[in-house]
This record gives structure tokens, sequence and C-alpha cells, in this order.
């Protein structure tokens, strides 16, 4: 069964269509890029599929359940989780606190909640640091980290829900070569360790061509090709698309 | 009830209606564009009729104190956007809350020190006190009939401002979108004193005009505040053209529904119910109508951002 | 050692009347016990507000209503102890939820301005009622217990039993999960959100149980004053009480009761000044608003 099953996905914004009519589907353990120029609607399809957008049409399956009109939390909550072009972390919290947080979601209900937070979460959280690399870094105000950490933060907290599905939103941005090279080693260990299916939107084709099994490329919220990297790459559509435009 | 009634009932609501639309407009802008939350809007209202009062009974010439209103307030309003106001504009709404309500208390207080803590008596102009024939039989008094006159004609200019000049596209961009304002080159700073000293003057002309109609009192701008604020809010924020269908719908329901719903409950009940239940409703209407309102549109009839 | 001091402020009032000269009968007893009401107040706007991140401009509505609602009781002659003190609050906890469940749906200047436009609704209905003071206001009383007789001194002990009663109960919260969560959504809403927590039912909770703690409160006023006034619905009020808890410290244990504490003291010493001291008090709050950021508990020490 597909984890993710979109279906003629549009969403316009006063009039300009920033997805339009978008098919995709992806398998169980899939990573799967997803490229194309600035204003592609990229972003945009991220947000719809994690439920911070409402669509004009379409349809989302989230293993197999219709989600289109749910939610961003519950979708959370079926082990849906993501990460934003922009650090999107509690800057005011430790590093403990927020992987805590992040740990809570997805299991916390109304008879759980004026319960304190377990010391099995705080070991939990640790071992999330571990995972990502901010071992040193546990106990630290977010806020006070480096890029490259706080994207290695954002990574974590979205590990921290155990989910099925994982969107990444350029987790490369802002990054020199190194700390790349380290991202995506680190996304390709995480992603094999934890059987995750992965949706990674990114502008490093390089990172992109080596991670991913399957690409699609969005133009003008359309997508104009989808297949193997190689395939894609040797596109003429999408040569044209990056160089023509 | 008849017909004559309802006619009346209909243009009270259009000259209360109006003169909301002059504070809802500036305040609306300020809310819109600047983002910020300016309690004080009716402390301005306020300082306008008494600036006007004081006008008028020291030269008994109304255009004069209108005038004086006007200007008087457009001044105020420069120089507290420029001491005050200007340095909120990037600071938190609680902290705007804050700073705005202590502007009402001090320009209570300052208004007490300098016209004392009794209401002024401003009388409607003898020229104008006297009922005109509308149609046969239907009369009406010249002096709110001028004040619908004159608020059509500020609606209209503020349109025109808005709608067909630079400024009033400034205006709307900056509504919409502040980056893309500042991007286009416009002086953000000048354009919000202005707009700021506008609002200010609209709101001074409206505290002259209503000045003898409601009590010219310490207190008058909160209880217009309150009304405003309905009124934005069902407009849609930011939007002129939200805060006239807001300043009207509610100029209506509130005085249409003071005239006819005690009437109506002295028809389907007791005078007792009557008599206490038909005030009550009638001040929490317009309240019901923005909870309606909102129900279905959440940010207002007309919102300017989505 | 500083952090002792709340603490110390806490036992001072518990002993207090005990060594006031008057016995109970004292001012100064009553004037404390409106500043325990006031600290109540502020500390439920406080968990809200301060570490909700909830502009509420309406929250008189919580504390008027169950005032109101115990001084109309008792002018239809209810005098059972039991109704006294549970109607009220019960009321505001119903008031509060409903208004919660429909403003929470806004954010930004729209939640400002719409908790403003209930709580003058609820304002507006009060003083139409003719019969129950209009403007004036209404007599109430004390609702004496079965047990304990409310004179002055019982009253403060109650007044102070409730204001411990209510710290806890924030201390309570702030520990568990769903301080943690409700801090978070402040802190940052999409963030939260995307980790699947339904921050609106967690605000919706935190605006409850601060409403009935202000209900709490009002209904203390309305019997420490035997008297009940439709300023405590109004939004000058709710002005106050988020100075309160931004003079003492949004987001800060102590912020309300501090808040509370030096406010009042403040505006006790400018009438004593001036007929004209509501400009002072003004002109106090455009600085605070200004450059207080942060309260004075900065200077007092203390934890979140």
């Amino acid at each position: 069964m597909s984890v993710l099953e979109i279906k003629g996905l549009t969403k316009s914004f006063g009039g300009v269509l920033a997805v339009s009519n978008v098919d995709l589907l992806l398998d169980e353990g899939e990573i799967h890029g997803l490229i194309g120029p600035n204003g592609a609607g990229k972003t945009t399809l991220l947000n719809l599929i994690s439920g911070l957008l409402l669509p004009d049409r379409g349809e989302i399956l989230f293993k197999g359940v219709n989600v289109t009109r749910r939610p961003a939390f519950l979708r959370a909550r079926m082990g849906l989780a993501r990460t934003f072009q922009i650090t999107n972390i509690f800057k005011e919290f430790t590093v403990r606190t927020n992987l805590e947080l992040a740990l809570l979601g997805r299991y916390t209900n109304y008879r759980n909640l004026w319960t304190k937070v377990p010391p099995s979460v705080s070991e939990k959280a640790f071992a999330v640091a571990c995972e990502v690399g901010l071992t040193s870094q546990f106990g630290l105000v977010a806020g006070q980290l480096s890029h490259g950490e706080q994207r290695a933060l954002e990574i974590g907290l979205a590990l921290c829900s155990s989910p099925q599905l994982l969107l990444l939103d350029e987790p490369l941005a802002g990054m020199g070569p190194k700390e790349s090279e380290w991202m995506v080693e680190l996304i390709r260990r995480i992603a094999n360790e934890r059987s995750l299916t992965v949706l990674i939107v990114e502008h490093d084709l390089d990172a992109v061509f080596r991670l991913a099994q399957r690409v699609t490329v969005m133009v003008y919220g359309q997508v104009i090709a989808s297949g193997a990297p190689e395939i894609v790459r040797s596109n003429p559509d999408v040569q044209q698309a990056y160089t023509g435009s | 009830m008849t017909a004559l009634l309802v006619f009346e009932q209909i243009l009270n609501s259009l000259q209360y209606g109006l003169m909301l639309f002059l504070l809802a407009a500036g305040l609306t802008l300020v809310l819109g564009i600047m983002d910020m939350i300016n309690l004080a809007h009716g402390s301005l209202y306020m300082l306008g009729a008494y600036i006007a009062a004081s006008v008028y009974m020291a030269t008994g010439d109304f255009v004069l104190a209108v005038a004086g209103a006007a200007l008087g307030m457009g001044v105020v309003g420069l120089l507290l956007e420029f001491a005050v106001v200007r340095h909120l504009y990037h600071r938190d709404h609680l902290t705007q809350v804050l700073a705005t309500f202590a502007l009402i208390l001090i320009f209570n207080e300052l208004v007490r020190i300098f016209w004392g803590p009794q209401p002024l008596l401003m009388s409607v102009p003898p020229a104008l006190s006297g009922p005109i024939e509308l149609l046969p039989g239907l009369y009406y008094p010249t002096y709110r009939l001028l004040i619908i006159g004159v608020g059509l004609v500020l609606a209209v200019g503020l349109f025109w401002l808005v709608n067909r000049t630079r400024m009033g596209m400034w205006v709307r961009a900056g509504a919409s979108n502040r980056e893309m304002a500042r991007a286009m080159g416009v002086d953000i700073r000048i354009l919000f004193r202005i707009l700021f000293a506008l609002g200010a003057a609209l709101a001074g002309i409206a505290g002259a005009f209503l000045g003898p109609i409601f009590a010219v009192q310490v207190g008058m701008g909160e209880n217009v505040l309150t009304t405003l604020i309905v009124a934005i809010v069902i407009g849609g924020i930011g939007s002129i053209k939200g805060a006239f269908v807001g300043a009207l719908m509610v100029g209506f329901v509130d005085t249409a529904g003071r005239a006819f719903l005690p009437l109506l409950f002295y028809h389907l009940a007791s005078p007792d119910v009557a008599s206490n239940l038909g005030p009550t409703l009638a001040s929490v209407l317009i309240y019901v109508l923005m909870a309606v309102v909102l129900f279905f549109r959440p940010q207002g009839l007309f919102p300017v951002r989505t | 050692m500083i952090r002792l001091l709340p603490w110390l402020f806490i036992a001072f009032l518990g002993v207090f009347p005990l060594l006031a000269p008057g016995g109970g009968e004292d001012f100064y007893v009553s004037v404390l016990t409106k500043v325990m009401i006031y600290s109540i107040a502020a500390t439920s706007l406080n968990l809200i507000l301060g570490y909700g991140g909830m502009v509420s401009f309406g929250h008189a509505a919580y504390f008027g209503s169950a005032s109101y609602a115990l001084a109309i009781l008792m002018r239809e002659g209810i005098v059972s102890p039991w109704l006294l003190w549970t109607v009220p609050l019960i009321l505001s906890v119903i008031l509060s939820f409903f208004v919660g469940a429909i403003v929470l749906r806004t954010k930004g200047l729209y939640f400002i301005m719409i908790t403003f436009a209930f709580a003058q609704m609820m304002y507006y209905v009060a003083i139409s009622f003719k019969q129950y003071g209009g403007e004036d206001g209404l007599k109430a009383g004390r609702a004496h217990l079965p047990f304990l007789y409310l004179d002055d001194m019982a009253f403060y002990y109650v007044t102070l039993a409730a204001l411990i009663l209510s710290l806890g109960v924030l201390r309570k919260l702030l520990r568990s999960r769903f301080g943690l969560v409700l801090q978070a959504s402040k802190e940052n809403e999409l963030r939260t959100i995307v980790l699947g927590y339904n921050v609106y039912s967690i605000r919706l909770i935190a605006f409850v149980i601060s409403g009935a703690l202000a209900g709490l409160a009002g209904m203390l006023m309305a019997q420490h004053t035997q008297f009940v006034t439709p300023y405590h619905l109004s939004w000058h009020f709710s002005g106050h009480l988020i100075m309160m808890v931004i003079l003492g410290g949004a987001g800060r244990f102590w912020g309300g009761v501090l808040g509370a504490t030096v406010l009042s003291g403040i505006e006790e010493l400018f009438q004593n000044l001036t007929i004209h001291w509501q400009l002072f008090v003004g002109v106090f709050m455009l600085a605070v608003a200004f450059f207080g950021q942060g309260g004075l508990i900065r200077f007092v020490g203390g934890r979140k």
C-alpha cells in the first residue's frame, strides 16, 4: 500500500494557481525528491499535505485514509512529520525541552495532559539528540545553536513522533558543503534505520539525485516529469525548466 | 408603527452609521496597515467634540467650530503620532493595548482638567434647528440631514482618495502587504503620519457634528469605541469598504433595534417584560450581529488580508 | 534569599490580621483583602496572557459576572451558602467556555477586539437591568457558611486560602504537560500544531480555568465590599488587570500577585496626592508599556 497518494490536487491564491492538478504516489520506504525552480509550488504542496493549507480540489490519502480536509494536528498524530524551510524550532526552550515536546505530541491526550513529563521521555529525547548529532548541545537553549545545529534539531523534532511519512522542506538550506554532506548522510541513515518514507524538497540537485529513488519535477504548480533520477535528469523539458527559464 | 416612523429611523440609522464610518475609516486603516490597535481613537473623537463645543460657544459660528475641530485634531494627531504612536508600530499588540489604554486615561483626565468634569452643552445651531419637509407629511430635523449630507460627501471623498489617487494606492498596497509597499519606494513613516492625522481629523469632525446630539462629556469616547470596534470587526480589518458596510450595518441595527425592539416586545409580551427585556436586547443586538457575521466569516465581510 | 521574598509575603499576609491594632476591624485588613482578590484575578489573567500568549481584553467579564451572579442571587432571596458559593463559579466556567470556544478561533488583532466586544456586551447587559441596579450597582452581602460567620477577619482568611489555592492550581498546571504545551503554543504556535497538539483545545482549557479563577475573585469581591459595580465588567477593569500582569511580570509565577499589590499601592498613593490621580496612573501605565517589559519581578527574582 502506498504511504501517500495525491490525486488532482489544486490550490490557488486569489487567481494565482500555486498547485495545479498534481498527482503523486509514494511507496513505503521510498525517498522521493521534489524539485523545481523557485515559485513552482513545492512548499505549497508540502503545506497541503501536512494540513496547513486546504486545497481547492483534489484528494490526499495518507496510509489509505482520506486526510484532505483533516486538521494539521490530527495528521501529525497519524504519523506525518515535517520540517520547515526556515528553521521552526522553539528558540527559547532547550534542545531537551524541544525534543520532549516533540516526543509527547503524538501521545498526549486529555487524560495524561495533567501529568508531569515522565523521565523515560527525557531518556528518549537524549537518544534522538544522539541520533542527529546534538549530544553535547542537549542542555543548551535552542536559540544559541549554530544554523546547522538548528537544522539538525529541526530534523530531530520530526523524528520524535516516530512518523511513517517525513516531509523535508529544503533541509540543506543555508548550509556549506561540509554541513550539507553531513545532512545528506544523516537523512540517508535515518531513512534506512527507521524505514521512513521521505518526501524531500531541495534545490541542491546533487543531494537530491544521490538520495532519492524517484524524483518529481514541478514548474509553475504543475508536475512536468516524474520517475527515476537518471530519466528525469535527461528529460529535455526538465533541462529547459532549469536552464531556459 | 407607521411608514413615516420607519423612514425616520432609517434616516437616523444612516446619520449614525455615516458618523461611525468617519471614525471607523481612520481606525481600520491604522489597524490594517500598521497592524496597530489604537484604543485612543475614541479620545480623539471626544477631544474633537470638546474643541468644537468651545469654539462654537466662543464664536457662535458652527462652521468655524467644525473646521476648528478638524484642524485641531489633525494637529493633535500629528503630534501624538510623532511623540507616542510611531514608537508602537513595531511593538507587540499587548504593549499597544496598554499604551493606548494609558492614553485614554491621560486624555480623559486632561479634558477634566481643562474643561472641568461637567458635560458641555453644545446646542444645534439655530439656523439648522428646524425640521425640513422631505416628503408631504414627513419632517426630519435639518441638522441630522446636514450630517447625512456631510457624511456622504466625506465618504465619497475617502473612497476617491483610497481608490483613485496614488496615495490611496499606497494605502491599499500597505494594507495588504506592508513589505510590498516599502519595496515600492513609499516612505512608510510619512504615509503613516499623514494617515494617522487624517484619521484624527475625521474623528474630530464626527465629534463636532455629534456633539449637539450626544452629550459632550468625558467618557463619550469609550462608548463610541465599543461600537466602532464591532463595526470594524464586522466589516473586516483594514478595509474602507468594510468599515463603510460595517458602520452602516451597526448604525442600522443599533438605531432600529433601540427604536423597534421595545415596541415589538410590547406587542408580544407583558409590559413588565417589555420594559426590561426590550432595551437589554436592543443594546446587545449589535453583538449578536457581530457573532453571526463572525460565524460565517471569521475575518469579517471584506477582509483585506486573506 | 531573594527567592523567598514572595513566600515571606504570604507568611506576612497570614499573620497580619493577628497583629493588626484593630484586630480585624482594621482598615488595612480590608485593603489587603482587596489586594488579595486582585491578585487572584491578575494571576488568572497571567495564565492565559503571560503563559499562553492570549491577549484577552475582556477578562473583566468573568470577574464581574460572578460578582453580579452573587448579588442577583441574594437579591432574589437565595440564602443557601452552597448555592451562593457555587453558582457564580459555575456561571464563570460556562461563560468562559462559550466565549472562549468562539473567540479562540481568531487571533491577533481580531482576538483582542472580539474579547473586548464580548466583555462590553456583558457590561451593557448588566447596566440595562434597572431592577438590578443599572449603572449604580447592586448591593450584595456575605454568604456566611454554616460553620463560619464571615466577619472581616474570617473573610480575610477565606480570601487568603483562595489565593493560595489559585497559586497552587497555577503551579500544578505549569509543572504538567499542559503547562509545557501552553507555553510552547505561545512560543511557536505553528510548530506546536505540527507536532500533533490540539492547540485550540489546550487554549480553551486554559481559558476556562482562567475564567473560573477570575470568577472566584469576582465572587469574593462582591462579598468583600458587599456591593457590586458595573466597573468590574468594564474594559477599564480589563485594562487594569492587563496592567497588573505586565507590571508584575507576565509569564512569571508571582507576576499577578506582585502587579496587583504594586498597582493597588500606587493608585492608593496617587489618590491621596491629587484629584487628578488618573492622569498619573495613565502616565505610569505608559511608562510601563514602553519600558516595563519583563515586569518588576526582574528585580525580585523567582522562577517562571
